[in-house]
């Protein structure tokens, strides 16, 4: 059964991006959220495998949500999408209970052997 | 990858968000609609996904500007003000980002940024000048701010390009 993935991105271009990459590999992209509330209530209501997390988002940041998603469902699998220039904030994600992160532009066989870790990761 | 349906999606976006970012500047310029915390929190946003498209499309001189602004708005984000020094410059990016993105969309092609105005981009403003001009209270919060991005820049660890890097344990 394909592994169920969540998108949380502001940009419409890079979940497309993301939801291209993943579901050519296999995964079923089963919701995709712009901003951090959108995020908690989308994990709320599809339980995914994985959520793959953009870090700077509208009125809820990528952070603020991951802390909120790891205090709902501890072992939660989060991906943080981070750029180059944030790598406190990725320290501080790593700190908070995200899985691993990924760096844009994104080169999917790195992608995707990230996201492969995450999900296999006990 | 289908280079031509991310190239339109990215020449939508982003000009969707240079028409946001412009109408950020207005607000910060007649200084009406009060929050200057959320429109400088906006022009940041909407600079650092540009940034992240025109990366993903290899157009490096448009993610270089786009970065540099970035870069550039970063202190004032944390400060939550904007110098009224800083706003010609602000449209001078904005509007050289808007032509970059313009050529793009007739052309697929990035034209090289203005070198110019990136070294613009890359002097900081003098926050320390504008904290004279403000109430007790924000000239706290600048200060903090400053204070902040010193302690950041001497705790950065170097530049990694993909997954599962530590910092901490290098």
């Amino acid at each position: 059964m394909a592994k169920r993935v969540l998108i949380v991105d502001d940009a419409a271009f890079m979940r497309e991006m993301l939801r291209d990459m993943l579901t050519e590999a296999g995964y079923e992209v089963i919701a995709e959220a712009v901003d951090g509330d959108q995020a908690v209530t989308a994990f709320r209501e599809h339980s995914p495998d994985l959520v793959t997390l953009d870090i700077v988002m509208p009125r809820k940041s990528g952070l603020e949500a991951l802390r909120e998603i790891v205090a709902l469902e501890p072992s939660a699998r989060i991906v943080m999408c981070s750029a180059l220039g944030q790598e406190a904030l990725v320290m501080e994600a790593l700190e908070s209970g995200a899985t691993d992160f990924i760096v844009k532009p994104f080169k999917p066989d790195q992608a995707l052997g990230v996201i492969e870790k995450a999900l296999n990761k006990e | 990858m289908n280079l031509e349906k991310y190239k339109a999606l990215f020449v939508d976006e982003a000009t969707d968000h240079l028409a946001e970012m412009s109408g950020a500047i207005c607000v910060l310029e007649s200084r009406e609609g009060g929050d200057a915390a959320s429109s400088i929190d906006t022009l940041f946003r909407m600079a650092h996904s540009i940034k992240g498209m025109a990366s993903s499309l290899e157009y490096e001189s448009l993610a270089s500007l786009a970065h540099r602004l970035e870069d550039w708005l970063e202190p004032l984000r944390e400060a939550g003000l904007l110098p009224d020094a800083g706003v010609s410059l602000l449209y001078e990016a904005v509007g050289a980002l808007e032509a970059m993105v313009g050529v793009v969309a007739e052309t697929g092609v990035a034209p090289a940024a203005d070198e110019g105005l990136l070294g613009r981009l890359a002097q900081p403003l003098d926050l320390e000048a504008e904290v004279g001009e403000r109430p007790p209270e924000q000239k706290k919060k600048v200060r903090r701010s400053l204070d902040r991005r010193c302690r950041a820049r001497s705790a950065c660890a170097p530049r990694r390009s993909t997954g599962s890097w530590r910092p901490w344990a290098s």
